[in-house]
């Protein structure tokens, strides 16, 4: 179910038929950005909004926004290009497919707004595959939006000309890696490249390009509208006795929960709640009363936090890693008491084994080993001294790739072991997850799937 | 110039160079796999990673390029844990099948564990199953579990060959190399992705199972398979030569050579003539030798004698011809090669066959089949021919016939041979010290790899006795005596001698060559 908290993102989401351009227009929304293109706002106001808004981004890395669009070289004859990262395969986050469906055209108009201040004439959306759905309602919008005369060669009516092309991946997590995404988009197989260049002078097709989430973008339309103060009074900003920002997290964000709730789904909350109330709140609670265990606060990649870290963390950039841990991309799973670690850890090494891209030999090879290494834990076949060589081969992983899906992979691992580590060594003992005939563990009925 | 810190050294390197070339300039080895000075920066093997002072952890040094105040250290206790590491991660998935993998012993799997890995395996888990054996193309066979992943060949199939026969399919772990659908690795210069291969995946067709690296010596060559002349690496084992593997040399071929030519090592085995024959029957080098010298001297004062210098002969064997010639005293100094031109391209191949041809301009002698015909069609009694199957030219061949005495100083026992009444065997370039012009009129060395077989002698060593025995000239027995005299008559050697040519040879400033040369099509590579 997803609720509405009527913030920012969300507050059209209980229109009825709120992704049509009937709706839109009703909502106001494409407004702000009329307005900016007719008046003729220069493109540096927009982006200073931006910049003063304190937007991060939402993808998961938490960069600020104004400064990535700023990085972009002003020198440079080559086109720019906006490209939207809508290749959502964080395990546990589904917040930018709400969006997809619920407002496409808050995106949309994020995206104007954005090219407008960057000055980029050609914006792509690169889709996940698996969003057919999603992907139909947004190229119902944007063919919408073109039919409004709000995209095109005359926007608004304006001499800014902008088309926004919607590619769709073909299910590759790796392709939400941004420069992986680039690749992907240009054709060729969804390879992380190096960096530097930087997509911001060598992006798409090597020219200076922006990469964005949607739900970075769809955030632009409010703060260009109602002002970067009107948006920064959401979420948490505190400075220290030298005017130095401690606390940076303003605005909102949605949150995706999943996993042991009574009440999954997608909510916007204001940055800088506590996580144990968020839980409470607007999950109503951990599922069937059953106790805390566990929390991945943003997405599986995120080092998972033990139930007494949830109760004092709390929802923002800052103090998800003063507790080892990140914001990440908002999908947070939580895990009750009921859960095995093991075996959760082995589902999650399932996936990143299975998503690794194969480029680099540390993350092609190290994922997989880890895999099987807890496989043959699960079905109690392991020893002390594994515990010891999967945090090498961790350590061997992490931080020597192209790309940060290794450290996506080996972060949570270490977490885990580090922090259940009792719970690993009993399952040896007790002997593992029962096998069938055939050696393939069977999930206890202990452990919910 | 760039100043750097390297391990604490104080170096420098051209600004700008990558950082695995900027160390081994300054003797820092950095072990790699998947960088390749003649490819494009992948950085995927991560076999290479360094600390950089400032950097945000760990950098690769294929893709650090080097500029002023960089420190970088390869020594420290990480980097060796890095490269332990990678080397473990790499031979996780290997089959570890040394004792029948063709690649052992010129292997960076090997080298690189004993050098960077000897860890104890603590692996007890399954290996990943790929195909074995597979037949990619009519050079080349894949080994995907041997397969590191480099994609060094994919690289070369998309950059240098621009034929785009190999991808990568497949993800994480059970990545592989394949050809892409529906096609085969078959380029002209397919056999490069074997060389370039740093493990056992991609092997050789034509030099698989045949003989182990360690046993064989290699020696510095030049290709004979065309104008070009490729720089070579000619590995022999016991006076038989078992491949051809390409020689740097950035101002020739780069890193490459094409598969014509990377055959053309056969030649040097098969169908060889290993005794003299005198009207068919074979006789001692001794009597045939004395035989030519009765002939010349009979027929030194009639003139009647035509000798045919051979683009496929070394400068110095042809100089000696022409000095004989000279000393003869009437020109009868003839050229022609009677070859098939073979396929040339924008990347290496050359359309003339012979690897000479230019030397025979630099020594004025021009080919030409017309004023051979008419030579032949004179009043003549002896046709010396030098290491050219001129025979193949049905027109020569009939004209060759009808002389009284043919004498054929050839390789090969081929239609010239069974044509000629004098035949002295003679060596190919595997077997003696010489030099070729290029297309582009550059003088290249190449270096004797084995004795010749049987009777077999180098042309110039005959040659030079011919001048000894017939006009008393002082005895030339070494190549750097040749060039003694050839640095006297010809004014573009004057600076020159063979040793000084050095492996990259020397382009020489001569219109003489210049003019005579094949369009430089090389310069797009």
């Amino acid at each position: 179910m997803i609720m509405s908290n009527e913030l920012i993102l969300s507050r059209n989401w209980s229109r009825a038929y709120s992704w049509t351009m009937a709706s839109a227009l009703e909502a106001g929304t494409y407004k702000t950005a009329a307005d900016a293109l007719r008046s003729g706002r220069p493109p540096g106001e927009l982006l200073d909004e931006v910049k003063r808004s304190g937007l991060r981004g939402r993808g998961g890395a938490g960069f600020p926004t104004g400064m990535k669009w700023g990085f972009l070289p002003k020198d440079n004859p080559k086109p720019r290009y906006l490209v939207i990262n809508a290749d959502e395969s964080e395990p546990g986050t589904f917040k930018d497919r709400a969006i997809l469906e619920k407002d496409p055209h808050m995106l949309l108009e994020g995206c104007i707004l954005a090219s407008y201040a960057i000055g980029a004439h050609a914006c792509y959306i690169y889709v996940r595959g698996e969003f057919w759905h999603q992907q139909r309602i947004l190229m119902q919008a944007i063919a919408d939006a073109y039919r409004q005369g709000f995209l095109g060669d005359r926007c608004f009516g304006t001499d800014f000309k902008l088309d926004i092309t919607v590619h769709s991946g073909a299910g590759a997590y790796i392709c939400g890696e941004e420069t992986a995404l680039l690749t992907s988009l240009e054709g060729e197989r969804g390879y992380p490249r190096l960096k530097p260049p930087f997509p911001a002078t060598h992006g798409l097709f090597q020219c200076p390009t922006v990469v964005n989430n949607v739900e970075t973008i769809a955030n632009v339309p409010y703060i260009i509208g109602r002002g970067a103060n009107a948006f920064a009074a959401f979420g948490k900003y505190e400075v220290n006795a030298e005017g130095r920002p401690v606390i940076d997290s303003r605005g909102t964000r949605l949150m995706c929960a999943s996993g042991h709730v009574n009440r999954p789904g997608v909510s916007e909350i204001p940055l800088g709640i506590r996580l144990i109330d968020y839980i409470n709140d607007y999950c109503d609670g951990v599922k069937d009363g059953k106790k805390l265990k566990a929390v991945i606060p943003g997405g599986s990649s995120c080092p998972i936090l033990t139930a007494q870290e949830a109760e004092q963390v709390e929802m923002t950039y800052e103090s998800m890693a003063r507790f080892g841990t990140m914001f990440g991309s908002g999908g947070l799973v939580v895990l009750d008491e009921d859960t095995n670690m093991v075996w959760a850890l082995h589902n999650l090494l399932r996936f990143y084994s299975h998503e690794s891209c194969g480029q680099c030999t540390p993350c092609r090879e190290g994922t997989d080993w880890l895999y099987k290494i807890l496989g043959r834990m699960l079905v109690g076949k392991g020893t002390e001294s594994d515990l010891a060589e999967i945090l090498d081969i961790a350590d061997n992983m992490e931080g020597k790739t192209i790309c940060a899906l290794a450290a996506a992979a080996t972060m949570p691992t270490r977490s885990y072991i580090q922090k259940f580590r009792e719970e690993f060594v009993a399952h040896f003992t007790k002997g593992g997850v029962p096998t069938d005939s055939r050696g393939r563990y069977r999930v206890p009925a202990t452990v919910r799937q | 110039m760039a100043t750097f810190t390297l391990d604490g050294k104080t170096v420098s390197a051209p600004d700008g160079m990558n950082l695995i070339e900027a160390a081994a300039a300054n003797g820092v080895d950095i072990p790699h796999y998947c960088y390749h000075p003649g490819l494009s920066v992948a950085g995927n093997c991560r076999m290479c990673l360094c600390e950089v002072e400032g950097a945000r952890g760990p950098q690769i040094a294929c893709s650090q390029v080097v500029r002023d105040g960089l420190v970088v250290k390869t020594d420290t206790a990480l980097v060796e844990k890095m490269r332990k590491g990678v080397q473990e991660f790499l031979l996780l998935n290997h089959p570890i099948d040394c004792p029948i993998c063709d690649q052992a012993g010129e292997c960076r799997l090997q080298d690189y564990y004993m050098s960077y890995g000897q860890y104890d395996n603590r692996s007890d888990v399954t290996k990943v199953q790929k195909q074995k054996a597979l037949d990619i193309g009519p050079l080349v066979v894949l080994d995907q579990e041997r397969c590191i992943l480099c994609t060094r060949c994919v690289r070369f199939t998309s950059e240098v060959s621009q034929s785009h026969e190999l991808i990568v399919s497949g993800r994480g772990d059970t990545s592989v190399i394949e050809t892409f659908p529906g096609m085969q690795l078959d380029n002209p210069y397919s056999g490069n992705v074997v060389d370039i291969c740093p493990v056992g995946a991609l092997t050789s067709k034509d030099f698989r199972f045949k003989m182990r690296v360690w046993f064989m010596k290699s020696v510095k060559s030049v290709c004979t398979g065309c104008a070009r002349g490729c720089n070579i690496f000619l590995d022999e084992k016991d006076a038989v030569v078992y491949r051809y593997r390409p020689r740097t040399n950035l101002a020739v071929n780069r890193y490459w050579i094409c598969d014509d030519g990377r055959l053309s090592y056969r030649r040097i085995n098969d169908n060889r003539l290993t005794s003299a024959r005198l009207r068919g029957a074979a006789v001692s080098f001794r009597d045939v030798y004395d035989h030519l010298v009765g002939l010349l001297r009979a027929e030194r004062a009639h003139g009647s004698v035509v000798l045919v210098a051979s683009p496929h002969s070394s400068l110095e064997d042809n100089f000696l011809l022409r000095r004989l010639d000279r000393r003869h005293g009437r020109s009868m100094l003839r050229a022609w090669d009677a070859s098939a031109p073979a396929t040339a391209d924008n990347l290496l191949r050359c359309a003339d066959p012979t690897p000479n041809r230019a030397g025979l301009s630099l020594l004025d002698v021009e080919p030409s089949r017309a004023s051979l015909l008419a030579a032949l069609a004179g009043p003549v009694q002896v046709a010396v021919l030098m290491q050219n199957n001129l025979a193949q030219d049905p027109e020569i061949a009939e004209r060759l016939r009808q002389l009284p005495v043919v004498v054929y100083l050839g390789s090969h026992d081929d239609e010239t041979a069974a044509l000629a009444q004098v035949v002295i065997p003679v060596a190919t370039h595997a077997e003696k010290f010489g030099s070729f012009v290029n297309v582009d009129g550059r003088v290249q060395r190449f270096y004797q790899a084995f004795e010749a077989p049987g009777d077999a002698i180098s042309e110039s060593t005959l040659l030079a006795s011919l001048l000894h025995d017939l006009y008393q000239e002082s005895r030339v027995d070494d190549v750097e005596e040749v060039w003694a005299l050839m640095r006297q008559e010809v004014p573009e050697l004057a600076t020159l001698s063979w040793y000084g040519l050095g492996d990259e040879g020397v382009l020489l400033e001569s219109t003489r060559v210049a003019s005579s040369a094949m369009p430089n099509v090389a310069s797009g590579v």
